[in-house]
C-alpha cells in the first residue's frame, strides 16, 4: 500500500466512522468524489470495524505454540528458547535469548496454556509475538 | 491468513499502528502506557488502534 494513499483512506475512514446513518453516504460522496476505488477501500474498512477477528487469531497462535511439546532449542520469532524455568496453572515460562544478532539480551517468554485464561485476558495478555516481548523488555530495562 | 502475516503486512506501510496493536493486544499495555511508550497522545493511540483493528479484521477475513 502506498503510504500517501493509505493516509487518504485512513482520514476518510476516521471521519466517516464518527458519523451515524445516512449522513455517511453524503460525506463519502463529497470526500471520495469519482474515486470509486477510494470509496470501496473506506467502505470495506467500515464493514470490518466490528468483526473482532484479532482476539481469536491470538488464541489460535497461542494454541499452535503450546501444542509443540518441546520448545527448548526452537525459535520463536527472533528468540531461541533455552530452557523451561517455570510452570504454572496458566502456562509455562521459558528462558530465551535474542538470536538475530540485533543485540544480546535474555528474556522470559510465557506461553499461555489454551483455556488457561478467560477470553478477555487472552486477548490483552501474553502471546508468542516476539516483537511485543522485545518492546516490553527494552522498555522495562530503560526503567 | 495468520495474524503474524497480517501484522508484518501492516508494518510495511504503517509501522506505528503495528506497534500500537502489539502493545495493546500482546503486551497488555494500557492506552496510557502505549501513548507514553510511543510519545503520542492518548487520542492518537485510540485512533490508531481503531483503524488498525478494522484493517486487521479485514485482512484476517479475506
Amino acid at each position: 500500500m502506498n503510504p500517501e494513499r493509505w493516509k487518504q483512506i485512513e482520514e476518510i475512514f476516521v471521519e466517516v466512522s464518527e458519523i451515524e446513518g445516512v449522513d455517511r453516504e453524503s460525506y463519502l460522496d463529497s470526500a471520495c468524489g469519482a474515486d470509486a476505488e477510494l470509496r470501496a477501500e473506506v467502505e470495506s474498512l467500515l464493514a470490518s470495524e466490528d468483526l473482532g477477528r484479532i482476539a481469536p487469531a491470538i488464541t489460535e497462535a497461542a494454541e499452535e505454540v503450546s501444542g509443540q511439546a518441546e520448545l527448548p532449542g526452537r525459535m520463536l520469532g527472533a528468540y531461541r528458547i533455552l530452557d523451561r524455568i517455570g510452570d504454572g496453572g496458566m502456562g509455562v515460562v521459558y528462558r530465551a535469548e535474542r538470536a538475530d544478532g540485533q543485540f544480546e539480551q535474555q528474556v522470559a517468554i510465557k506461553v499461555i496454556r489454551p483455556g488457561g485464561l478467560p477470553p478477555q485476558a487472552t486477548s490483552r495478555g501474553f502471546s508468542p509475538r516476539e516483537t511485543s516481548l522485545h518492546n516490553c523488555s527494552t522498555r522495562t530495562s530503560r526503567g | 491468513m495468520s495474524l503474524d502475516d497480517a501484522l508484518n503486512e501492516l508494518a510495511n506501510f504503517d509501522e506505528r499502528k503495528t506497534k500500537v496493536i502489539e502493545m495493546r493486544f500482546f503486551a497488555g499495555m494500557t492506552i496510557e502506557e502505549t501513548a507514553e511508550a510511543l510519545s503520542i497522545s492518548v487520542a492518537t493511540v485510540t485512533r490508531e488502534q481503531r483503524v488498525a483493528e478494522a484493517w486487521l479484521n479485514r485482512y484476517l477475513t479475506s
